[in-house]
C-alpha cells in the first residue's frame, strides 16, 4: 500500500513539473569553444517550418557542411523576447522572424543584416518578400489570407468571399477561427480590414471598427493559432484567416474543402526571415546556413510543404495550385513595417480593451 | 493521545534540570542537530535561490522601472506600472475575471473531490491504493494535450452538446467552449487529484474510535460525519482549496486554450505583455499583483480558520 501511495506520489510531482507552464524544451545544445562552427542552433516557428528544417534542410546542409543543425521552437514574439534576455551572450545563431518583429529585433539592436559577399544566394532573391531594407533574409514566402470552407459554404447558399469586409457576416453563425491580436494573423487581420475600409498605416481606426463587427459575429478569437486547424478540421469553424501554408495543409494533407481567398482589396504578402544574431559565436556557420535556406534545393524542399518560394524561377507544386495558388491579376501588398511596428502595442491595447468584448453579441443562436 | 503527551512534556520541562549541565557542553550538543540539517537542506536551498528567489527579485525590479526596454541604463523607477494596473479597467476585470474562475474551480474540485476521499478513507489499502492510481494517471497526460481533448468534447457540435441534443436536453448548443464555464471545467479536471489526495491524507489521519465514541454516544451517522469527520478533515480541506486556488490563479495553458480571447486570465494577459508586446516591465508587475493576491487571499483563509472555531484542528 505506502509503495502504491508513494509512486502516486512521484507521478504527482512529474505530473508538477510536466504541468508548468509550457516553455519550449530547449534542445539547443550548448556550444563550447572547441567545437564552435560545428553545430548551429535555430529558433523559429515549431510545426511545418519545424519539420521542413528538421527533416529536409537540416540533415542536407550537415551532409554537405558537417555543421548540424539544432531546432529550437517557438513563436516569432517568444524567440524575440529569448534574443533580449541573451543580447550579451546569445544561444541562438539564427532567428526565424515575421516581418514585424524583424523591425522589432532591429530596433533592439539583436540582430546583423547579411549581404551578397558572404551570401551569395541573395542575388536570386523575389524583392516581394523583403521585409525591412535587407536587414534579414526572406526564406519562407506567405500570404495571410482568408480561406473558407467550399463544401458547407455551397450547402448553405453562403456567397463567396470576395473582400476582406466579407468576413464579418451572419451567415456564418459564429463558426470562425480568427486569431487573436497578439498573433501575427490576428494584427494582419486587423491591418487589411483598416485598409479596405479607407484606413492605412497611420491611422487603423477604420480596421478596429469593422473588428468590432467582426467580434460581433465570431464565437471567439482564438489565442492559440494552432487551435485554428483542429477547429476547420472539426467543422467548428468554416471560415478563417490564416497563413496560406495552413491553408494548403489542411486542404491537400487533411483533406478539408478549404480554399484561400485573395480579396479584392488584396493580401499582404511577406515571408518568415532568417535574422543573423548579433554576437553570435557561429557567425560563419550560420551564414552558411542563410545562403543555404535560399538556395534552389532548400526552396524546393519548402515549396513541397506548402511555402511560396522565396527566390525567382521555382513554382509551388501543383498540388497546392488551386487551394493557394496565386494569379497575376491578384493584387498583393506589403506595408511600412516601421509604422505598424511602432503602434502595434497601443492597437493590441485597443482591441482587447473595445473589440475583445464585443465577441459573440451578433450571433444567432 | 496528544494531550496525554504535551502534559509529560510540560511537568519534565517545568522541572529543574537532574544534572547541572555545563553551558558549553549545552552548546556543542544544539551545533551538532542544527549543522547536519542545513548541510541536508543545502542543495534545496541554492537550487530555490538561484532558479526561483533570484529570478523573481530580477522580475520585481523590472516591475518598478518605467522604460519597456530590458537593461535601459536610462531606467526610471517608479510605481507607474502598478498605478496603470489599478487605474485601468480592462486590468482590473482581468484579475476579478482570475479570482472569480479560481473560487468556482476550488469549488467544484472540492464538491467533487470530497466524496472520492472519503471513499478512500473507508476502503481497505488495497483499493485505496488502485483509486490512488486512477485519480493520478489522467496527470500522466500532458495539460496541454488534455485541453485539447476536453477542446474537441466541448465544442458546439463537440461529443458533450451532440450527446445533449440527442437525448432532447437542449435543442441548441451550449457554449461550454470560450467561456468561464469551459475553463472552470478544465481547470477542475487538471487539479482534482490535489483537492482528493489532500482531502485523503486528512482522512486516513482520523482516530476510527472516534467515530465509534459518537455512535455510541448516539449520534445518527450524519451527525457523526458533520459533528466528527468533516471538521477533523478540515486541515485537508483547506490545504486542498489552497493548492487548487493557487494553482488556478497562475494557470495559463487552460485559460488560453479554453478560453480563447473571451476569458483573459491574469497570466494570460501578462504572457501577452510580456512576449507580443516586449513590455517586460508592465508584464512584471501583473505577475506580482497576480502573486500578491494569491498569496494574502491563501494567508487570509488559512489565519481565518485557524482562529476559528476549529482552531483545534489545525493544532
Amino acid at each position: 500500500m505506502k509503495k502504491i501511495m508513494s509512486l502516486c506520489i512521484v507521478l504527482l510531482l512529474l505530473a508538477m513539473t510536466a504541468c508548468s507552464p509550457s516553455a519550449p524544451k530547449s534542445n539547443q545544445a550548448s556550444t563550447s569553444s572547441k567545437e564552435s562552427n560545428k553545430q548551429i542552433t535555430i529558433a523559429g516557428n515549431g510545426g511545418k517550418i519545424e519539420k521542413v528544417i528538421r527533416e529536409e534542410i537540416a540533415p542536407k546542409f550537415e551532409a554537405e557542411t558537417g555543421i548540424k543543425v539544432n531546432y529550437l521552437a517557438g513563436l516569432s514574439g517568444e524567440i524575440l523576447s529569448k534574443l533580449e534576455l541573451q543580447k550579451n551572450a546569445p544561444k541562438i545563431d539564427i532567428a526565424l522572424f515575421v516581418p514585424l518583429d524583424v523591425y522589432r529585433a532591429n530596433e533592439k539592436g539583436l540582430i546583423d543584416s547579411v549581404d551578397e559577399t558572404s551570401v551569395p544566394n541573395l542575388k536570386n532573391l523575389d524583392s516581394k518578400y523583403v521585409a525591412f531594407e535587407n536587414l534579414t533574409t526572406p526564406a519562407f514566402g506567405l500570404v495571410i489570407a482568408p480561406a473558407y470552407n467550399t463544401k458547407t459554404f455551397e450547402q448553405n447558399g453562403i456567397k463567396p468571399i470576395e473582400s476582406w469586409n466579407d468576413l464579418a457576416r451572419a451567415d456564418y453563425k459564429g463558426k470562425t477561427a480568427f486569431a487573436d491580436i497578439s498573433n501575427d494573423w490576428g494584427f494582419n487581420t486587423l491591418y487589411s480590414l483598416a485598409l479596405a475600409n479607407g484606413g492605412n498605416e497611420d491611422n487603423l481606426e477604420p480596421g478596429l471598427k469593422k473588428a468590432k463587427e467582426l467580434a460581433g459575429y465570431s464565437a471567439t478569437f482564438y489565442k492559440n493559432s494552432t487551435q485554428m486547424m483542429p477547429a476547420l478540421q472539426q467543422g467548428a469553424a468554416d471560415v478563417t484567416v490564416m497563413g496560406s501554408y495552413v491553408t494548403a495543409d489542411l486542404a491537400v494533407n487533411s483533406g478539408v474543402p478549404l480554399k484561400m481567398v485573395v480579396p479584392k482589396e488584396g493580401v499582404y504578402m511577406n515571408a518568415f526571415n532568417a535574422g543573423l544574431v548579433k554576437n553570435t559565436p557561429n557567425k560563419e556557420a550560420a551564414i552558411k546556413f542563410i545562403n543555404y535556406l535560399i538556395s534552389e534545393e532548400a526552396q524546393k524542399a519548402t515549396a513541397d510543404q506548402g511555402f511560396y518560394p522565396v527566390v525567382q524561377g521555382i513554382s509551388i507544386p501543383e498540388k497546392y495550385e488551386e487551394v493557394i495558388g496565386l494569379k497575376d491579376t491578384d493584387k498583393i501588398y506589403t506595408f511600412d513595417i516601421k509604422k505598424l511596428a511602432e503602434s502595434r502595442a497601443e492597437w493590441t491595447d485597443r482591441w482587447s480593451k473595445e473589440v475583445t468584448p464585443q465577441l459573440g453579441t451578433l450571433v444567432k443562436k | 493521545m496528544e494531550p496525554i503527551r504535551n502534559y509529560v512534556n510540560e511537568e519534565v520541562k517545568n522541572q529543574p534540570p537532574i544534572v547541572d549541565v555545563p553551558k558549553r557542553v549545552k552548546k556543542r550538543k544544539k551545533k551538532k542537530t542544527w549543522v547536519p540539517g542545513l548541510l541536508l537542506l543545502t542543495p534545496i536551498l541554492l537550487f530555490v535561490f538561484g532558479f526561483f528567489i533570484v529570478p523573481m527579485l530580477y522580475i520585481l525590479y523590472l516591475s518598478f522601472i518605467v522604460t519597456d526596454d530590458v537593461g535601459a541604463t536610462d531606467a526610471v523607477y517608479s510605481f507607474q506600472n502598478y498605478i496603470q494596473f489599478f487605474t485601468d479597467s480592462y486590468y482590473l476585470s482581468s484579475l476579478w475575471i482570475t479570482v472569480k474562475i479560481s473560487l468556482y474551480t476550488v469549488g467544484l474540485c472540492l464538491f467533487l473531490a470530497y466524496p472520492v476521499a472519503l471513499t478512500m478513507a473507508k476502503s481497505s489499502p488495497r483499493v485505496r491504493g488502485y483509486i490512488a492510481l486512477l485519480i493520478a494517471s489522467p496527470l500522466l497526460v500532458s495539460i496541454v494535450v488534455r485541453n485539447f481533448g476536453w477542446y474537441l468534447l466541448l465544442l458546439p457540435n463537440g461529443t458533450i452538446n451532440q450527446l445533449l441534443i440527442d437525448l432532447g436536453l437542449i435543442t441548441a448548443p451550449l457554449e461550454l467552449l470560450f467561456s468561464e464555464i469551459g475553463v472552470i471545467i478544465g481547470l477542475s479536471n487538471a487539479y482534482l487529484p490535489f483537492m482528493i489526495l489532500a482531502i485523503a491524507t486528512s482522512l486516513y489521519n482520523i482516530d476510527p474510535s472516534l467515530e465509534k465514541a459518537s455512535a455510541i454516544l448516539g449520534a445518527s451517522p450524519l451527525r457523526n460525519f458533520f459533528s466528527v469527520t468533516l471538521p477533523l478533515s478540515l486541515p485537508g480541506i483547506v490545504s486542498g482549496c489552497v493548492l487548487v486556488f493557487s494553482l488556478s490563479m497562475s494557470s495559463y495553458v487552460t485559460p488560453a486554450l479554453m478560453g480563447g480571447a473571451n476569458v483573459p486570465m491574469m497570466p494570460v494577459v501578462a504572457y501577452d505583455q510580456i512576449n507580443n508586446l516586449l513590455r517586460w516591465t508592465f508584464g512584471s508587475a501583473i505577475s506580482y499583483v497576480l502573486l500578491a493576491t494569491t498569496l494574502i487571499t491563501v494567508i487570509a483563509v488559512t489565519r481565518g480558520f485557524e482562529l476559528s472555531k476549529f482552531k483545534e484542528v489545525f493544532r
